[in-house]
C-alpha cells in the first residue's frame, strides 16, 4: 500500500486529539475580551468624531462671524453710500446694491424707494428703478414704483418707470398711465411709451 | 479537525489550543470578506493552517525558501509501499522525525489533502519546489519506515 493511501485510509487515527475542556473557559474569555473591544473602539470613534465636529462648529463659528461683521461693514459703507450729498457717490451706492445683494435687505430697499421719489439726479433714479427690479415680488417696491410714475416729472424717468411696469405686468399702473396719455404736457415719447405699456399690461 | 491541524503543524497542544482559539477570533472578525459561495469550514482551516506556520515560522525561524532545482522524477530510489502491519503511531513519529520543510509539506499533502499548487500557495514558494520536497521528504519516511 502505498504511504498516502495509508494515511488516507488511518486519517481518523491522525485526527483524533481533542481540545482540553480548560480551552472552552479561555475561548469565552478571549471572546468576551474582543468582543467588547469593538464597542470601545466604536466609542473612541465617537469621541474622535465629536472632537472633530466641535472644531468644524468652532471655524464655521468664526467664518460666520468674520463674514457677518464684514457684510455688516458693507451694509454701512452702502448705506453712506446712498445717503451721500454726492449724485455720484448715490449712484454708485446703487450700483454697488445691484451688483452684490442677492438678498432684500429692508433698510437698503427703503432708502432706495426714497431715493425714486426725492432724488434730485435723473440717472440716480434711472439706476435705482433697474436696482429695484431685482425684486419683483416685493409688494413695497411694486407699490413705491406705481406711486413714483404718478409723480415723476422728469421724461427720461418717467419711461424707465413705464418700461419697469410693463416689465412687472402691473394691473395697478393703469390709471397714473392713463393720467399720463391724458396729459397735455406729457411728451409724445413718454405717451408714446405709456400706450405700449398698456397695450402690454392688458395682454 | 481544526485543533488536529494546528497540533500537527506546531507539535504542541497548548500552542495548537491558543491559535486555534486566535484564528476564530479572526475568523468572526474578517468574516465579511468570506464570499458567498465560498466554503466556511475550508476558509477557517486555511486561517487555522496559517496562523500554525507564523508560529513555527516565528518560533524556530524556519523560512522556506524556494530551490531552483530541477524537478526530480517521480522514480525514486526507495519504493513507494509500506508494510501494512506498520502502526499509524509509528508513521506519526517518523512524520515528526523529519526536517521541518519536509514535515509540512508532507502534512499539507498527505493529511490536510492540499494539492502542490495550494500549497505553494500557503508557503509562498514555487509549485516545483513544493513537488521535489515533497518527494524528498516523502523519500525519507520512507526510509525511515523501511529501516524499521
Amino acid at each position: 500500500m502505498k504511504i498516502k493511501e495509508f494515511i488516507q485510509e488511518h486519517k481518523a487515527a491522525f485526527t483524533s486529539d481533542k481540545m482540553s475542556s480548560n480551552s472552552d473557559a479561555n475561548f469565552e474569555a478571549l471572546l468576551k475580551s474582543k468582543l467588547h473591544q469593538p464597542k470601545k473602539q466604536k466609542l473612541l470613534y465617537l469621541k474622535y468624531i465629536s472632537i472633530a465636529a466641535c472644531f468644524a462648529v468652532v471655524i464655521a463659528s468664526i467664518f460666520w462671524f468674520q463674514n457677518t461683521v464684514k457684510s455688516s461693514q458693507n451694509k454701512k459703507e452702502l448705506l453712506a453710500n446712498l445717503n451721500a450729498d454726492s449724485a455720484g457717490k448715490r449712484l454708485e451706492g446703487v450700483y454697488k446694491f445691484n451688483d452684490e445683494y442677492e438678498k432684500e435687505d429692508k433698510k437698503i430697499i427703503n432708502r432706495l424707494c426714497s431715493l425714486l421719489h426725492k432724488d434730485d439726479n435723473a440717472n440716480v433714479k434711472i439706476a435705482t428703478i433697474d436696482a429695484l427690479l431685482k425684486f419683483p415680488s416685493n409688494e413695497k417696491i411694486r407699490k413705491n414704483l406705481i406711486a413714483a410714475l404718478e409723480n415723476e416729472e422728469t421724461p427720461l424717468v418717467q419711461i424707465k418707470l413705464i418700461k419697469a411696469l410693463s416689465i412687472l405686468r402691473e394691473n395697478r399702473a393703469q390709471k397714473p398711465l392713463e393720467k399720463l396719455i391724458n396729459n397735455e404736457e406729457t411728451f409724445p415719447i413718454v405717451k408714446n411709451n405709456a400706450t405700449l405699456a398698456m397695450v402690454e399690461i392688458n395682454k | 479537525m481544526m485543533f488536529c491541524s494546528a497540533v500537527r503543524i506546531v507539535k504542541s497542544r497548548e500552542e495548537a489550543e491558543d491559535l486555534v482559539q486566535d484564528s476564530f477570533i479572526k475568523g468572526f472578525e474578517k468574516i465579511h470578506q468570506l464570499k458567498d459561495d465560498a466554503n466556511l469550514g475550508a476558509w477557517l482551516k486555511r486561517i487555522v493552517i496559517n496562523k500554525a506556520l507564523d508560529t513555527i515560522r516565528e518560533r524556530k525561524n524556519i523560512v522556506f525558501v524556494d530551490e531552483t532545482f530541477v524537478l526530480e522524477t517521480e522514480q525514486a530510489n526507495t519504493i513507494d509501499e509500506v508494510p501494512s502491519e506498520i502502526s499509524v503511531d509509528f508513521i506519526k513519529k517518523c512524520i515528526y522525525k523529519l526536517k521541518e520543510k519536509y514535515r509540512i509539506i508532507l502534512i499539507l499533502y498527505m493529511i490536510e489533502d492540499y494539492n502542490h499548487r495550494e500549497i505553494s500557495t500557503i508557503l509562498k514558494l514555487k509549485e516545483s519546489t513544493v513537488r521535489n520536497q515533497y518527494k524528498r521528504g516523502k523519500d525519507q519516511l520512507l526510509k525511515m519506515i523501511q529501516k524499521k
